[in-house]
């Protein structure tokens, strides 16, 4: 099959190949696992009701991250690793080799990194770059504003079957298509297929795509709108779609692609025959595994153009160098001597905190402020639920998206106080059903004319008041609000939970957070877990600062069922049968940590004993205190309620570690919020499975988040959400920049740089460094077990270090587990690179 | 004369010139550091909102001055000259003039913290400033010529508004499309004033004593005038065939939507509020204006509800909104073109500062109870509009007459399908169902207040263009239409057809990325050039 467009009089022949390949049942399979090929080069998008970070390469993990980078760069067309301008002053202790800066003499902005022209492309894209044509992008629009339309529900009337059907529906009366497409695009339409894989079939036939080159143009396609196939990516696969949008599947997706590629080109004007630019095959590096993958897999290696082999990875050297200054400094305020003490002796209370860096510096002030011990453990406490909300009707899945919920809870009214809490879901319903009046009367032909005026003169005192006093303006409303409908009376009561498991189950999942908390002994009369949520206003972005652990909800209820499961006798008594001793007069309550604020709120305080009630009430208050005016809260921005408020706060911004170990490697030391502690104590876990659900669960958690920083600040242009100032709701899935275009993925500017057109970020980019205090070879035991962990870490997705000053002193590992000793003295990184497994720890 | 009337008199004039010349110091200090750019961020943006706030206030005590000791006119020069620099403050120029000052102070303190770390933020707040100071000056100009600098003013604000970014997506294009549609307007306007005046007619908007003046001269003239002044308004208001420049806009920031939708398109209905007595004697062109705008707001309310994004329904909104006004102001029901102009402008400054709210949260949504029989939904919808209806009369009567008659049928139709949804979806007791009466009837009162005392107000010195052929009751045909399309478009046969048109609405034409050449036209022998880069709207 030749290469290049068909002209119109050898349509019809082509048509007919396709109806021949068709009849081929077994290429509809093929096609499909090369649809599922040329996917990971995005990653699910999840709606931003309940924002997941994601890593955008998280189905590249097979490959190692330079590799990773490399096929993305040629697909998605990243940089891939920071520009030099990322790190700004900040000194790197071995200067990088010199690397060619964006702007410097001779070289224009925006080409370092990028290859004059890209070896993999779209057939529109091909004929762009051939003819001077914008079409790739007209595409791209058209396709865009399609899925909008079907997402929103506008195509309802059409969208039985799926997106295809829709547009196979709806295509022939585009406007733009019958410009574009012409006679010959829109006759075409008719004879691509009554399914969607037909249409894909017959479509790259009539581009003339070669099947060698299939995955990767079908990738490249996916790739010119990561946000779009996100999305189709995320709902192909998602196992409960917690709303009632139209399903936009991934097939359906390509196939409108495709299928209006093949349209807008059979409306174009041929291009002249002759021999065409030469194009270079699209991968370079040969396969890890030779035969494992079929022809054109990703990572399926072919032999890369000469002249592009030699170039080094622009931003490699200074990225690591950068990572390993951060790496050194951190293993050495690890390594400060002398430690605090062990363990707190008698403790008033004890916190459980999400791992969540923003937990980094509560903790401190907290542990500060009197005798408080704290603990890490990922912000669900072990507890993957499903919660219902009172009288809601949606349940809300709480605990990492990687996990799938075993147990169901629900809010339900506490004993004698079913009326007030009647009296509250009416309340709800009432404003539910008032803003379906607003609705009805905006939507109504005639009555929306009327409604702008009444409602105008309604709404300026409001405008008014919440433009010109935020905070007050935030407080009489939440004030309001508690006055209609009150938290109090809908309590949490596992006595009477709606809930499958019985004692002994919930008894298990307590030892297990118990357990990977460290804190199986000693327990103080007052244990509180506290999660963590961010009380903001007018934000699309809501969810990526809440808890990323609880499913990007508010991690205040998982807070709320831990307390409850805990306080159960027969939960107890279970724990009692494990080995885990709760005293009786320990009392478990649950609090929140507003991280817009930087409070922390008591939950279910009425259900404490009284004098567990005091103990809470005086946590809370020298909480108070220690993070009180007189001391300035680390990275505060303004008022975070403000409608007016692009950046509530810095959230994550900065991340760069996962420390893993006692509370005594860390306490005392600031870390600058840029780490995530999870407790692990070695004591507690002889055979590492405890160990094993750490780096299964938490710290993939933290990479993906971890990832998404990077890569949202890397590439802000491709991989981040753009400018907040932009941002357009579209039918709650998501936001576009602007009046159309693509869903955004990633970060937005505000979440990563000071001024919205800056080139150096806040945030660090840096790939995660995993600090686990624990022997050597437990950790490679575990590793060995979990082929996730062996991609994550011989990869270099992740970094690891291991060891600590319980263990003689911290190593670091490298790819295929090679370790070697780190010590203070040659924290240059210049440390000769040791062959042998497990060194000796030096020092 | 008195001392103290000279003081008093100095206070007024020093009112309105603080009104006015307010938001035009703010967009001349806020251009001046966006020139000299001493700092990243920018530390007087405080001082430009400040000044906006103290013009809005002047403008505030303006029409306590106004209600208390009527009309005054503000002249530069002696007075016997024909008047060309001054402004008058009547009843209807202060209303207007308030209006517009605290909708731009408003834009301007939530750009403020909006757009706090934005390199922009200086030149968003200058052009912003200047829109909001000629607006003001187009709603008191006491000539022609001035209301036509003003014009043109407000023009120029809003492209530096909307270009103050192009490197977001989509904003040069924006800019393009906006630059092209005002511009035909700008030049209809201003080649109306340079005819009006060659063929003799007056330029004065305001003659001896502030009374209006209705002096024109008869025929070819006056009729060609007055289809300039029409086209002006049309493009103003994103009207028909001049329309497609206002969804593109969204584009820029939400505060230069704000400022947009409720400060600057809605010029359209204050020029012709202004130049009424002008236009009254060219009937037929108000009739085909009336047509004009009555068919495209129809057509975009339709559209209205087929639009994905939540900026883009507002976009739509906004056009079928000034499509309604613009008709208002056509047949002569000023005073309800007043009161929506106001109310309008109000609601979508709310809404575009809010638009960021509307991704729902999972498992915050309350269990919908079952919905009360049709008949127990339609006495609720009965009773609900009825009793709206009348306390909306009675205080209507306390003031004044209900602005037009046929609009208080709009007012019922939105009242009675807000309470046919409400009646869906409410649940069983009576507190809720008292709690929306009286949320209903307070709101009826309330609108009723402000309508009512607007209409007392200012009713009296509005000028009307009404004739027995330009009545308000034709709104209804608006109405007609509207509900046709709306029906019609439901169906699922006629829905078919329209689904094509529907997904294309709104979204600009597809090839304005690309590098300007079709590639229908593409001939063979064109040599090719090799376009590496990705091609983008900056592009």
């Amino acid at each position: 099959m030749t290469p290049g467009f068909p002209a119109r009089e050898n349509l019809r022949a082509d048509l007919l190949r396709a109806d021949l390949l068709r009849a081929d049942l077994l290429r509809a399979d093929l096609l499909r696992a090369d649809i599922d090929e040329a996917a990971r080069i995005v990653a699910p998008l999840w709606p931003l009701g309940a924002a997941i970070a994601v890593n955008p390469l998280w189905d590249l993990r097979h490959l190692p991250f330079d590799q990773a980078i490399a096929y993305a760069r040629e697909i998605l067309h990243v940089r891939g690793y920071p520009p030099a301008t990322a790190f700004g002053a900040r000194a790197a202790p071995d200067s990088p080799p010199e690397t060619p800066r964006e702007g410097g003499p001779g070289i224009p902005a925006g080409t370092v990194g990028r290859e004059p022209s890209w070896a993999v492309e779209t057939p529109s894209e091909r004929y762009d770059r051939l003819a001077g044509t914008g079409l790739a992008a007209a595409l791209d629009r058209m396709v865009a504003s399609f899925c909008a339309a079907y997402v929103a529900g506008v195509l309802e009337a059409v969208r039985s079957e799926g997106l295809y059907a829709a547009w196979l529906a709806v295509a022939p009366r585009d406007p733009r298509i019958r410009r574009l497409g012409g006679r010959a695009g829109c006759h075409l339409i008719s004879r691509l297929g009554d399914t969607p894989i037909d249409a894909i079939h017959r479509s790259l036939v009539l581009l003339g795509v070669n099947e060698a080159d299939r995955v990767s143009v079908l990738a490249r396609h996916l790739a010119r709108q990561p946000g779009w196939a996100g999305h189709a990516k995320w709902r192909s696969a998602s196992r409960r779609p917690t709303d009632r949008l139209p399903a936009l599947h991934l097939v359906d997706y390509l196939a409108v692609r495709l299928a209006t590629e093949a349209v807008l080109l059979a409306g174009a004007t041929p291009l002249p025959s002759g021999p065409a630019p030469p194009r270079t095959p699209f991968l370079a590096r040969p396969s890890r595994e030779p035969g494992a993958g079929r022809r054109g897999a990703v990572g399926e290696g072919r032999d890369r153009p000469a002249g592009t082999t030699s170039r080094p990875p622009v931003g490699r050297e200074a990225l690591i160098a950068h990572e390993r200054r951060y790496r050194d400094g951190l293993l050495a305020t690890l390594s400060l001597l002398p430690t605090p003490a062990r363990r707190p002796v008698d403790p008033d209370a004890q916190v459980l905190f999400c791992i969540d860096p923003r937990s980094e510096g509560a903790r401190r002030r907290l542990e500060e402020a009197g005798p408080y011990e704290t603990f890490g453990v990922a912000g669900f406490f072990s507890l993957p639920l499903r919660y219902r909300h009172f009288g809601s009707a949606d349940e809300v899945e709480l605990c990492p998206a990687i996990l799938t919920p075993t147990r169901r809870v629900a809010e339900i009214p506490a004993p004698g106080a079913a009326r007030p809490a009647g009296r509250r879901l009416r309340r709800r319903q009432t404003l539910e059903a008032a803003h379906a009046a607003y609705k009805g009367a905006r939507d109504d032909p005639v009555g929306t004319f009327a409604l702008a005026e009444m409602a105008g003169f309604l709404t300026a005192p409001i405008t008014l008041t919440k433009t010109l006093a935020p905070g007050p303006a935030r407080r009489l409303a939440e004030r309001l609000r508690h006055a209609l409908a009150p938290d109090r009376f809908v309590t949490f009561d596992l006595a009477t939970l709606d809930s499958e498991g019985d004692d002994e189950e919930w008894g298990d999942l307590a030892w297990t957070l118990l357990t990977s908390a460290g804190l199986t002994h000693d327990f103080a009369p007052l244990v509180v877990f506290c999660g963590h949520g961010s009380a903001t206003e007018n934000n699309p972005y809501a969810s990526a600062l809440d808890c990323g652990a609880c499913g990007g909800q508010r991690g205040g209820n998982a807070a709320r069922v831990a307390a409850a499961v805990l306080g159960r006798p027969g939960v107890r008594r279970h724990l009692a049968r494990r080995g885990i001793h709760i005293p009786a007069r320990t009392t478990f309550a649950a609090a929140e940590h507003n991280t817009a604020t930087g409070t922390l709120h008591l939950l279910d305080h009425h259900l404490l004993p009284s004098d567990a009630a005091e103990q809470a009430t005086a946590l809370v208050r020298s909480f108070a205190e220690a993070s009180g005016p007189g001391r300035r809260r680390p990275r505060r921005v303004a008022e975070p309620a403000d409608w007016a408020q692009l950046r509530p706060e810095w959230a994550l911004a900065g991340n760069a570690a996962l420390i893993v170990g006692p509370r005594h490697l860390t306490a005392g030391r600031d870390l600058g919020g840029r780490c995530f502690l999870h407790s692990y104590d070695t004591a507690n876990d002889p055979d590492g499975r405890v160990l094993e659900a750490i780096l299964l669960g938490p710290l993939i958690v933290a990479h993906w988040i971890n990832a998404q920083y990077y890569f949202s600040s890397v590439d802000p242009e491709i991989l981040g959400a753009g400018d907040k100032s932009v941002h357009n709701v579209l039918a709650g899935v998501g936001v576009v920049s602007g009046r159309d275009g693509d869903l955004a993925v990633g970060l937005p500017v505000q979440s990563l740089f000071v001024h919205p057109t800056d080139t150096r970020p806040v945030h660090e980019p840096l790939r995660l460094l995993a600090v686990v205090a624990a022997p050597i070879d437990r950790l490679e035991t575990v590793i060995a077990r979990q082929e996730l962990l062996r991609q994550l870490f011989d990869g270099e997705w992740v970094h690891l270090a291991a060891g600590g000053p319980d263990e003689g002193g911290w190593s670091l590992r490298a790819p295929g587990g090679h370790w070697q000793a780190w010590s203070a003295d040659r924290a240059q990184g210049s440390a000769s690179p040791r062959g042998a497994t497990r060194s000796d720890p030096a020092g | 004369v008195s001392p103290g009337s000279t003081v008093s008199a100095v206070a007024s004039d020093a009112c309105l010139l603080g009104a006015l010349l307010g938001p035009f110091v703010a967009a001349a200090g806020a251009m001046v550091s966006a020139v000299v750019r001493r700092h990243r961020t920018a530390p007087l943006s405080r001082l430009w909102t400040s000044l906006a706030w103290s013009g809005a206030l002047f403008a505030v005590v303006l029409v306590a001055r106004v209600a208390l000791g009527g009309s005054f006119v503000l002249l530069a020069g002696r007075a016997t000259d024909p008047p060309l620099f001054g402004v008058v403050a009547d009843r209807l120029t202060v209303t207007l003039l308030g209006v517009v000052s605290i909708v731009g102070a408003l834009v301007g303190s939530y750009a403020r913290r909006y757009l706090a770390v934005d390199p922009s933020l200086r030149r968003f707040l200058a052009g912003a400033n200047l829109v909001v100071g000629s607006m003001g000056l187009v709603s008191t100009a006491v000539s022609l010529p001035l209301l036509v600098g003003a014009w043109i003013g407000a023009t120029v604000g809003f492209l530096v508004v909307l270009g103050c970014r192009p490197d977001l997506p989509g904003v040069v294009a924006a800019s393009r499309v906006t630059r092209r549609n005002l511009a035909v307007g700008d030049l209809a306007l201003l080649a109306g004033t340079v005819l009006f005046w060659r063929e003799g007619g007056s330029l004065d908007l305001v003659g001896p004593g502030g009374r209006l003046v209705t002096t024109a001269p008869r025929g070819v003239a006056e009729t060609l005038f007055a289809i300039l002044v029409a086209v002006a308004a049309l493009s103003r208001s994103a009207q028909g065939p001049l329309g497609r420049w206002l969804p593109s806009t969204v584009a820029a920031p939400t505060p230069a939507s704000a400022l947009l939708h409720a400060g600057l398109v809605n010029g359209g209905a204050i020029l012709l509020l202004r130049l009424a007595p002008f236009v009254a004697h060219a009937p037929y062109v108000l009739l085909a204006t009336f047509a004009l705008a009555g068919v495209s707001a129809a057509v975009t309310a339709t559209l209205m509800r087929e639009q994905p994004t939540v900026k883009g329904r507002l976009a739509f909104s906004t056009l079928s909104q000034m499509g309604f006004l613009v008709c208002e102001c056509a047949i002569g029901a000023e005073l309800a073109a007043l009161v929506h102009l106001i109310g309008h402008a109000f609601y979508k400054v709310g809404l575009f500062f809010g638009s960021g709210a509307h991704i729902p949260r999972p498992g915050s949504r309350p269990i919908r109870p079952a919905a009360p029989p049709i008949v127990a939904r339609a006495a609720l919808t009965a009773v609900a509009t009825g009793s709206s209806l009348f306390v909306m009369a009675a205080t209507f009567s306390g003031f004044h007459a209900s602005p037009a008659p046929v609009l208080d049928g709009f007012v019922a139709v939105s009242l009675a399908s807000g309470a046919w949804a409400w009646s869906g979806r409410c649940p069983p007791g009576r507190t809720p169902l008292l709690f929306f009466l009286l949320a209903l009837l307070m709101a009826a009162g309330l609108d009723g207040v402000a309508i009512g005392a607007l209409g007392a107000w200012v009713g009296p010195s509005l000028p009307t263009v009404a004739t027995p052929l330009l009545r308000p009751s034709l709104l209804a045909g608006v109405a007609a239409l509207a509900l046709a399309l709306s029906l019609g478009s439901r169906r699922p046969a006629v829905r078919r057809r329209l689904l094509g048109l529907f997904v294309a609405a709104g979204r600009g034409p597809v090839m304005v990325a690309a590098p300007d050449r079709d590639p229908r036209q593409l001939r063979p022998e064109v040599t090719l050039p090799l376009a590496t880069r990705r091609d983008e709207d900056a592009a």
